[in-house]
């Protein structure tokens, strides 16, 4: 265990290097943790979404570089393994990020020069130097980004030592600091704000500082999650997906990284030059190892000049525009943050929804906890029976529970089970309202009898309203209903026609004879926002006790389907 | 032999029947920024929702050092002869590792304390607790109040209907109970402590659902001994979940119970839910 000294708080007021190494792979445990939402947020300097793994890897190299060079004895001793974490930190640094937080182990090492132990002061004097180093290692400083955290970090911590010497308070108001920072980079960095997202190598300072508090008050390994802030407004993603979309016609260059190996290495001069021939140039080291990290379009005479004075190692280019076109597409596939569960993960029972729209088909794949995928049933929602078994064959357990959506396809789901060896269930569901209404009653983990039962009682809580135009003449209490006029079903019924959607539709919402809680007016081809929020308005003032939800359906025929629960 | 029961703040026990009983409360600390208050003692459950909803900083919590545990510990045994320790689960919270690393350092009495993972939080521990605490004023010996508590923690359970999910996974407690996430529809949470961790049982639509759903749940798992209904910071709420299984609690219905800051901290404001004891099969 490593030795610490306690104050009265009970949290360690310093520790030596084995404490310091134990520290660091705290905070490599919380960014590994959070890799996948760091890497979500990466717009800056190039969208291509790797800026969590990066941190990972530069603090990976790091730790196991320590533990490899500082054996047993020396590593009692906290300046020993600051140069040792600083050397591998700057040799084992990846993408810019890499590079940014290898000075914040500069900054250590010079701070624990002579020192044994790191305590609160040290600290402040590490983020201080690290600070420095690191604005002075960017070609091109700019705010928003790691560089503005760690600097307002180090004020932070510089006042924190005013109250108390002790590591754990002074780490404790960098973390605080540094989250606060994060939330306001959107303020300071315009593409940010475009891109509706905080800094990603932020946020990542961020999580490794929380990283290091949870494990330094005995509260966890390092393991935790930190969610980063998002701008307000920003909360679906759209922004991003927008933002991820033209990026693809940015010429981004190559990512070009690697360290020269050489004497007499004048790290200004090379970081004058690179800085010449591509973006976002990073160089830091010594007379003797240069690590560069440049954005050229070519790498070409990036590799020549650098080939010319010294050793290159460690040597990686990666195509960038590759990389942001990869990313653009996943995220236009939806689901941002990669939180779903494995591809090979079975579950007990498993749900496949006929479903009509974009926005429907997507809530009937992502509202299923896993288990359930929407197959999109086209114009007249009503797929073959041939989709509808591959669809249960590519489910995800055993046991399946179809929900038709429609009373046409109630009965070609009724065929489906005989055609493959999963046991097959279908639940009644005659609109996607319905649907939805089952499926929120579904349980992955419970069986089929018991999700059959459940997810069919779910149909009786909801009512469904359709509003679309007559493609037929019919009468409707004695007065003429012409093509082309709306009309408003309820639970397949026809219960009022008009010469206008909205009309129709607030005819209908605002009668007082309705019962419900919940409202949701899923709009879908033909429908407009001021329209569907006329009839929210109309809906909530008739009833004031329910609460009214728009979401985009997309769904074709259907200007708007209402669910009334 | 006298025996004292000891637990930790997240039991949520009303002071009055702290007092009544004998209970011997360990503090957990609740966070907001740099500052740090001591849950139920500097800070309250009707400051702390104030402060929750109001504040910029999402609070964090931390469990009670070994130096605290040894401190009551031997405190204690100087007026009793041993203790039986009930706290929240391990999978939640690292108070019962600091528990167990205080007895281990007291060697010399260590016999003396028995350690009793609840595997649940709140009144789910609460329950155990006032059975032990009984058993303990009614001349039990250190044997038998052990057995007792690690009989009826699998005897517990805890349904609760939340908000929402954010501060559970801000404070990253979430566990299983994160498969709700990701539903793009509107629900209420409906979780359950389980094994120790905190499951996911069902997307009701309102409150309303919600509460009838509990109603079902609790109809389904047996006989009952004993039935706690416990909020956050929604008497109204509470009131009406109360009333809903009103007729399934055998008897009187357990005082309402208030949901304390350091559970507060990670399910949030608006909470309500039911701790119970089943009768033993």
């Amino acid at each position: 265990m490593a030795e610490t000294t306690a104050d009265s708080g009970a949290f360690p007021a310093s520790v030596d290097g084995a404490g310091l190494v134990a520290m660091v792979e705290a905070s490599a445990r919380a960014v590994e943790h959070n890799q996948a939402e760091i890497n979500a947020l990466n717009v800056f300097p190039v969208p291509d979404g790797d800026t969590g793994t990066n941190m990972c890897l530069t603090l990976l190299s790091v730790i196991s570089s320590v533990a490899e060079t500082a054996p047993g004895a020396s590593k009692r001793s906290a300046d020993a393994v600051a140069a040792a974490m600083a050397s591998a930190a700057l040799l084992g640094a990846r993408g810019n990020s890499g590079l940014i937080l290898a000075q914040y182990f500069f900054g250590l090492s010079a701070a624990l020069d002579k020192h044994q132990f790191l305590g609160g002061p040290e600290f402040a004097h590490a983020l201080k130097q690290a600070s420095d180093a690191a604005y002075r290692a960017v070609q091109d400083p700019v705010e928003g980004t790691m560089l503005t955290v760690i600097r307002c970090a180090a004020d932070a911590a510089a006042d924190a030592c005013r109250e108390s010497e002790s590591l754990s308070h002074v780490l404790s108001a960098v973390s605080t600091n540094a989250q606060k920072t994060v939330a306001e980079t959107p303020g300071m960095l315009d593409v940010l704000a475009k891109a509706g997202v905080v800094d990603a190598g932020g946020h990542g300072l961020s999580v490794m500082f929380a990283g290091a508090l949870s494990y330094l008050r005995g509260e966890s390994s390092g393991a935790i999650e930190l969610s980063a802030p998002t701008p307000a407004g920003m909360e679906d993603g759209t922004a991003l997906r927008e933002f991820l979309e033209s990026a693809r016609e940015v010429d981004y260059g190559y990512c070009t990284g690697f360290v020269i190996e050489g004497d007499g290495l004048d790290v200004e001069v090379i970081r004058e030059k690179i800085g010449s021939l591509g973006e976002s140039t990073v160089v830091a080291g010594d007379a003797f190892n240069v690590k560069v990290h440049v954005h050229p379009l070519n790498p070409g005479p990036v590799l020549t000049y650098a080939a010319e004075l010294g050793t290159l190692c460690n040597v990686s280019i990666l195509n960038m525009g590759e990389q942001t076109r990869e990313r653009a597409d996943q995220a236009a596939l939806g689901g941002m943050l990669p939180t779903g569960p494995d591809d090979d993960e079975q579950f007990e029972v498993a749900v496949v929804a006929v479903a009509a729209g974009d926005g429907m088909r997507r809530i009937f794949s992502e509202s299923g906890m896993g288990a359930s995928s929407g197959i999109e049933g086209g114009d007249s929602m009503n797929p073959s029976v041939s989709e509808l078994v591959d669809a249960v064959e590519a489910a995800r357990a055993a046991n399946v529970v179809i929900l038709p959506n429609n009373p046409n396809v109630i009965g070609t789901a009724g065929q489906v089970d005989a055609l493959t060896s999963k046991t097959v269930r279908v639940v009644p569901t005659r609109t996607m309202q319905q649907g939805i209404s089952a499926l929120l009653a579904f349980s992955p983990e419970s069986d089929l009898e018991a999700n059959t039962a459940i997810m069919a009682d779910a149909i009786d809580q909801v009512s469904s309203l359709a509003i679309t135009v007559a493609s037929r003449h019919f009468e409707l209490n004695g007065t003429g209903v012409n093509v082309g006029d709306a009309i408003a079903l309820l639970d397949g019924e026809i219960v009022a026609a008009g010469n206008s959607i909205a009309e129709v539709a607030i005819v209908v919402v605002a009668d007082s004879s309705l019962s419900g809680e919940l409202v949701t007016i899923y709009r879908g081809e033909g429908g407009s926002e001021e329209e569907a929020a006329r009839i929210k308005a109309a809906a909530s003032e008739a009833h004031q006790e329910w609460e009214v939800e728009i979401i985009d359906g997309g769904q074709p025929h259907y200007p708007y389907l209402i669910s009334i629960e | 032999m006298s025996i004292c029961v000891v637990t930790d703040s997240t039991a949520d026990i009303p002071p009055e029947t702290r007092e009544e009983l004998g209970i011997h409360v360990v503090p957990l600390k609740v966070i907001f920024g740099d500052e740090e208050f001591i849950d139920g003692v500097t800070m309250q459950a009707p400051e702390f929702y104030t402060r929750l909803v109001d504040d910029d900083v999402f609070p964090t919590t931390s469990q009670p050092s070994p130096g605290e545990f040894i401190e009551a510990y031997r405190g204690l045994l100087d007026r009793f002869d041993g203790i039986v320790s009930i706290h929240i689960s391990a999978e939640l919270s690292g108070t019962i590792d600091s528990a167990t690393q205080a007895r281990a350092q007291m060697e010399d009495v260590g016999e003396a304390i028995r350690i009793v993972d609840s595997r649940s939080v709140g009144m789910g521990i609460g329950l155990v607790v006032l059975e032990a605490a009984r058993a303990a004023q009614a001349g039990g010996d250190l044997d038998s109040v052990a057995k007792l508590a690690e009989d009826l923690v699998p005897r517990s359970g805890l349904i609760f209907l939340l908000d929402t999910l954010e501060y559970l996974r801000k404070g990253g407690r979430i566990g299983p109970a994160s498969a709700f996430l990701g539903t793009l529809l509107r629900f209420r949470p409906l979780l359950q402590i389980d094994e120790g961790v905190v499951k996911p049982l069902a997307r009701p639509r309102s409150r309303r659902k919600g509460i009838e759903r509990i109603r079902a749940h609790i109809e389904s798992v047996g006989t009952l001994h004993s039935v706690a209904v416990c909020t956050a910071d929604d008497p109204v709420g509470a009131a009406d979940l109360a009333q809903a299984i009103n007729d399934l609690v055998p008897g009187e219905l357990a005082a309402m119970s208030t949901i304390g800051p350091v559970i507060g901290a990670h399910a949030g404001p608006g909470v309500i839910g039911v701790a119970y004891l089943t009768k033993s099969v």
